[in-house]
């Protein structure tokens, strides 16, 4: 099974956004994909978002390489008023649920070979059931593959960076496996760590 | 390779720990569970403080715990076989 897409939660672009390193996903040999409701968040700035410029800069940079993706609960907080929106706002885990309506999308329309790859930060996630082809990777484990792999220097130097910022990372090393996923590959194989 | 690596380190020839090659938690995780990784190297490549955090990262996984060093499980055995040995020679005799 090969990986073919990224889809990163709010809580890691906020990270990486925060010390200017979304280029750390640049790398990824495959298209990252980015729900609605996840663009929305970072884009409109939750409490300790770094500014939407950095997003919006990275979005135009990337071009074709990240794209956003249509969810119904993204479509649904699109449709609200503006007035009646902090309603919605209250809904608890709102990017990670378009991402599992995003995932039953992927389930029915990916090849059987194919696999995506979910970087969270949010410990919800760790039980929320993807289907069987979607790998959850955490900030921290995502780092220290980076670390291991040469690409930055320290994964406790990246997480102090970021806490300097005002944000905290748990570092959680957890990592699921898509159900389907083949066991002799893993996400490292496609990314490339001399490159951006 | 397992056993070539223990090996060659009993003979004092340098070589590659099978951690060296592992570049996701997963692989380390797995590596402990398996036997083939050596829980303190864990520890440090995983950036842990304790065993603690090694037994919780992995029954997060539900990852058995770690297994004993294979050369540890083999120097157990062969102490044990001649006792199990004389067992068997014992009961059978009776």
């Amino acid at each position: 099974m090969a990986l073919e897409i990224v889809i990163p939660d709010s809580g890691p672009l906020m990270s990486l956004g925060r010390v200017n390193r979304l280029d750390l996903l640049d790398r990824f040999a495959c298209p990252i994909l980015i729900t609605d409701m996840v663009a929305d968040e970072v884009l409109r700035g939750m409490p300790g978002a770094p500014d939407a410029s950095v997003f919006k800069e990275w979005f135009d940079r990337r071009g074709n390489q990240i794209q956003t993706v249509e969810t119904s609960i993204g479509i649904l907080w699109r449709a609200v008023p503006p007035e009646q929106k902090d309603l919605l706002r209250r809904i608890k885990d709102a990017g990670e649920t378009s991402i599992w309506q995003f995932a039953n999308t992927l389930e029915r329309t990916m090849s059987p070979s194919d696999e995506a790859l979910l970087l969270f930060e949010d410990s919800a996630v760790k039980k929320m059931d993807f289907g069987p082809k979607v790998t959850k990777v955490t900030t921290w484990s995502f780092f220290l593959g980076l670390e291991r792999m040469g690409v930055i220097p320290s994964a406790d130097g990246l997480i102090a960076e970021i806490a300097d910022q005002k944000r905290v990372i748990v570092r959680d090393p957890f990592e699921s496996r898509a159900p389907e996923s083949d066991l002799s590959t893993d996400w490292t194989e496609r990314y490339r760590p001399g490159d951006s | 390779m397992i056993c070539a690596f223990f090996d060659a380190q009993r003979k004092g020839v340098s070589v590659t720990r099978p951690i060296e090659k592992m570049r996701t938690t997963t692989q380390i995780l797995e590596g402990v569970a398996s036997g083939i990784v050596d829980p303190d190297e864990a520890i440090e490549a995983l950036h842990m403080n304790n065993r603690a955090e090694l037994l919780n990262a992995l029954a997060d996984r539900h990852l058995p715990p770690p297994k004993p060093p294979k050369e540890q499980v083999e120097a157990e055995l062969a102490a044990a076989m001649p006792l199990l040995l004389r067992m068997e020679a014992a009961i059978r005799g009776s």
